[in-house]
C-alpha cells in the first residue's frame, strides 16, 4: 500500500452529524485518504492558507467536499473565493448538499464546482455516493500536482 | 340623391357640419330678409309714385281748367311743358272735347339699371287721368304719367346697401363662429389626444380647463377621471408590489424550510439506519438522533412563530414602547439575571402604531440577541433610545457585545441565517428575521451598524401614528 500516493480530503460541513456520516462513509468505503474537517468556509480558507504557508502541519487537500449552507461563510462565497485564488483554483470541489434546487446546481457549477451531489436520505445511497465520488477523484482521474 | 347627401354628411367633422348648417341657414335667412325688405320698399315706392301722380294731376286740373275755359291752347302747352320738367313726370297730355290734343312729353330718363334688375324690382310707370269739368260742362281729359326710374335707382342703391350690410354681418357671424368653434374644438382635440395617451398607459394626463362651460366641465371630468385612474393604478401597483414581495418571501421561505427541515430529518433516518446495522457507536447514534429530533421540534416551533406573525391582529391604538420593553424584560428575566445584563432606556421613548404583541416580541428578540452575543467577561449593556423622524420614530438598540463583521451585516436578518455554529451559539436564526419582518410589515426600515469587538447598533423605524402608515 505504501507505493500508493497519500490523498487528503477536506470536508467543509457545519453539521457534526453530517460530518460524522461522511467520515463513516469513507471508512466503510475503505477510501485511502486523510480526512480533514472544518465547519465553515472561512475556516476552510484559513486551513488552505495555513497549508500553503506550510504551517501547523495542515496539508493541501486533493479534494474538497463542500456543504452549501453554513454559518459565517457559506459554500457559495467559499467557492467564489477559492476559484479567485490562483493557489487553489485547481483543487477539485464536490458540492455535497441537501439542496436539490436547480438554482443551486447551476450556481455551483457556475462558481466552478466540479460535481454536485444532493445528499440522498438513505444511508446506503449516501455512503455509495460519497465512496463513488472519492474513488473517482482519487483513483480514476489524474489530479494536478500541488 | 338623399343617400349621397347623407354619405357626404357622415364623413364631415363637427366643425364642417356646423359651418355648413350655419352657411345654409344664414344665407337663406338673409336672402329672405332682403327680399322682404325689397318688396316692402317696392310697395312704398309704388304708393309714393301714385300719390305724387294724384297730387300732380290735382295741381294741374285747375290751372289747365282756367285756360281751357278761354281756349288758350298756347298757355295750356306752356303749363304742360313746364310741368313735364317736374320730378318723375314724363308725360302731360290734354285732350279736349273736340279731340284736340296738347302733348308735352319728356323721354323717360335713363334709370341706368339693367333690365333684369328692373323686372325684379317690378316698379311700373304710373298714369293718372282726370276729366276737367267747369260748371257742369266737360272741356276735356288731363293725363299725367310718372316714371319710376329715379325711385328705382334709389331703391336699388338701398337694396345694395342692405345687401352689403347683411353680407358684412354674415361674414362676421361665420368668422366669429369659426373662431369659437376652433377654440372649443382645440380643447376637444387636446382632450382626444390626452385620452389616447391614457390609453397607452400614461396616466399623468391633466388638461387646463378652457373653452365653453360644458367643455370646461368635460375637461374637469377628464382630469378627475385620470386622477382617479392614476391613484387607483398607484394603489394596485402598490398592492401588487406588496404581493410580489410577499410571494418572493414565501418562495424563499419554503426553499429555506425544505433545506433546514431536511437536515434533522436526514439525521434521524441516517443514524437510525446506522444503529440498525450495528456498525457504529450506539451512544453517539442515539445522541445524534435525540439532537436531530430536538432540532426538528425547535425548528417547527420557530417556523410556527414566524408564520404566526402574519396573522396577529394589527394595532388599534398607539402602543407604549416603554411598557412593551418592560414586558419583554419580564419574559427574559432569567436570562437577564444570568448574564447580569443592564438595559438602559433613554426617555422619552414615544408611542408607536404597532400592536403590543409584535412590539414586545421585537424588543424581546433584540435584547435576547444582544445578550446572546455578549463579550465573554463583560456583562451586556443594552441602550435603547428614540427620536422622531417625520411621521415615524427612529429607535436605536445598541449593545457592547462581540459585534459583527461588516460583510455579514446583510445576512443577519435572513431566515435561519446563522453566523455561528449551533455549538457556539444555540438557536435557529429566526429571531432577527422576525424583527425584520415586524418592522417591514409596519412600513418601517431596519439596519445595523457594527464592527467586531465594537458592539452592534441596531436601528429601525416604526410609524408614530396611523396617518404615518397611510402616507407611506
Amino acid at each position: 500500500m505504501s507505493d500508493y500516493p497519500k490523498f487528503h480530503l477536506l470536508l467543509v460541513e457545519d453539521e457534526p452529524a453530517d460530518a460524522m456520516l461522511v467520515r463513516q462513509a469513507l471508512i466503510d468505503g475503505k477510501v485511502l485518504a486523510d480526512f480533514h474537517h472544518v465547519t465553515d468556509g472561512q475556516a476552510a480558507l484559513d486551513f488552505l492558507d495555513a497549508a500553503a504557508n506550510n504551517g501547523h502541519g495542515e496539508i493541501r487537500p486533493d479534494l474538497i467536499l463542500l456543504d452549501l449552507n453554513m454559518p459565517r461563510m457559506d459554500g457559495r462565497e467559499f467557492l467564489t473565493k477559492l476559484r479567485a485564488d490562483p493557489r487553489f483554483r485547481n483543487i477539485p470541489v464536490v458540492v455535497l448538499t441537501t439542496s436539490n434546487t436547480e438554482r443551486d446546481v447551476e450556481m455551483s457549477y457556475g462558481l466552478g464546482a466540479n460535481s454536485f451531489i444532493t445528499k440522498p436520505v438513505d444511508i446506503d445511497q449516501l455512503f455509495r455516493a460519497i465512496r463513488t465520488a472519492a474513488d473517482y477523484w482519487f483513483t480514476v482521474v489524474r489530479l494536478p500536482k500541488a | 340623391m338623399i343617400a349621397g347627401i347623407r354619405k357626404v354628411w357622415q364623413g364631415r367633422s363637427l366643425a364642417e357640419r356646423l359651418i355648413l348648417v350655419l352657411l345654409v341657414c344664414s344665407s337663406l335667412g338673409n336672402i329672405a330678409l332682403l327680399s322682404h325688405q325689397v318688396s316692402e320698399d317696392v310697395r312704398q315706392y309704388d304708393e309714393a309714385l301714385r300719390r305724387q301722380a294724384v297730387e300732380d294731376i290735382e295741381t294741374l286740373v285747375p290751372a289747365v281748367g282756367d285756360q281751357a275755359l278761354i281756349g288758350d291752347y298756347t298757355a295750356i302747352q306752356q303749363i304742360a311743358d313746364r310741368f313735364a320738367g317736374h320730378a318723375n313726370v314724363i308725360l302731360v297730355r290734354w285732350i279736349d272735347a273736340r279731340g284736340k290734343e296738347v302733348l308735352a312729353a319728356e323721354g323717360p330718363p335713363p334709370s341706368g339699371l339693367p333690365a333684369p334688375v328692373r323686372t325684379w324690382l317690378g316698379l311700373a310707370e304710373v298714369e293718372e287721368s282726370r276729366p276737367v269739368a267747369i260748371g257742369g260742362r266737360q272741356y276735356g281729359t288731363l293725363t299725367v304719367r310718372l316714371s319710376p326710374a329715379a325711385l328705382e335707382r334709389r331703391l336699388w342703391s338701398a337694396v345694395v346697401g342692405d345687401a352689403v350690410i347683411l353680407l358684412l354681418a354674415w361674414l362676421g357671424q361665420v368668422g366669429l363662429t369659426l373662431v369659437v368653434l376652433r377654440r372649443s374644438l382645440a380643447s376637444l382635440i387636446d382632450l382626444d389626444s390626452a385620452v389616447r395617451r391614457i390609453e397607452t398607459g400614461d396616466l399623468s394626463q391633466r388638461l387646463t380647463p378652457n373653452g365653453s362651460p360644458e367643455v370646461r366641465r368635460l375637461i374637469g371630468a377628464f382630469n378627475d377621471m385620470s386622477e382617479a385612474l392614476e391613484s387607483a393604478n398607484r394603489r394596485i401597483l402598490g398592492s401588487l408590489r406588496k404581493e410580489e414581495a410577499a410571494h418572493r418571501e414565501l418562495t424563499r421561505f419554503s426553499e429555506i424550510l425544505t433545506h433546514h427541515l431536511q437536515e434533522p430529518v436526514r439525521q434521524l433516518i441516517s443514524f437510525s439506519q446506522i444503529l440498525e446495522r450495528g456498525d457504529g457507536d450506539d451512544h453517539t447514534c442515539l445522541t445524534f438522533i435525540r439532537e436531530g429530533a430536538a432540532r426538528l421540534k425547535s425548528l417547527l416551533a420557530d417556523i410556527e412563530l414566524y408564520l404566526a406573525l402574519s396573522h396577529l391582529p394589527g394595532p388599534e391604538s398607539v402602543e407604549s414602547v416603554v411598557e412593551a420593553i418592560r414586558a419583554a424584560m419580564s419574559e427574559l428575566a432569567p436570562a437577564i439575571e444570568a448574564t447580569g445584563a443592564e438595559i438602559i432606556l433613554e426617555r422619552p421613548l414615544p408611542d408607536v402604531w404597532l400592536d403590543r404583541r409584535r412590539l414586545t416580541l421585537l424588543f424581546k428578540e433584540l435584547i435576547c440577541n444582544a445578550m446572546e452575543y455578549r463579550r465573554a467577561a463583560t456583562p451586556p449593556r443594552i441602550h435603547v433610545a428614540a427620536q422622531p423622524l417625520g411621521g415615524f420614530v427612529r429607535f436605536s438598540v445598541d449593545d457592547n457585545g462581540i459585534g459583527i463583521e461588516s460583510r455579514y451585516l446583510d445576512r443577519i436578518f435572513g431566515v435561519f441565517n446563522r453566523l455561528h455554529t449551533r455549538e457556539e451559539h444555540p438557536g435557529n436564526g429566526i429571531g432577527l428575521a422576525m424583527v425584520r419582518k415586524i418592522v417591514l410589515a409596519a412600513g418601517g426600515e431596519i439596519g445595523v451598524k457594527s464592527a467586531p469587538g465594537q458592539g452592534s447598533a441596531f436601528f429601525f423605524t416604526l410609524p408614530a401614528s396611523q396617518e404615518a402608515v397611510a402616507l407611506e
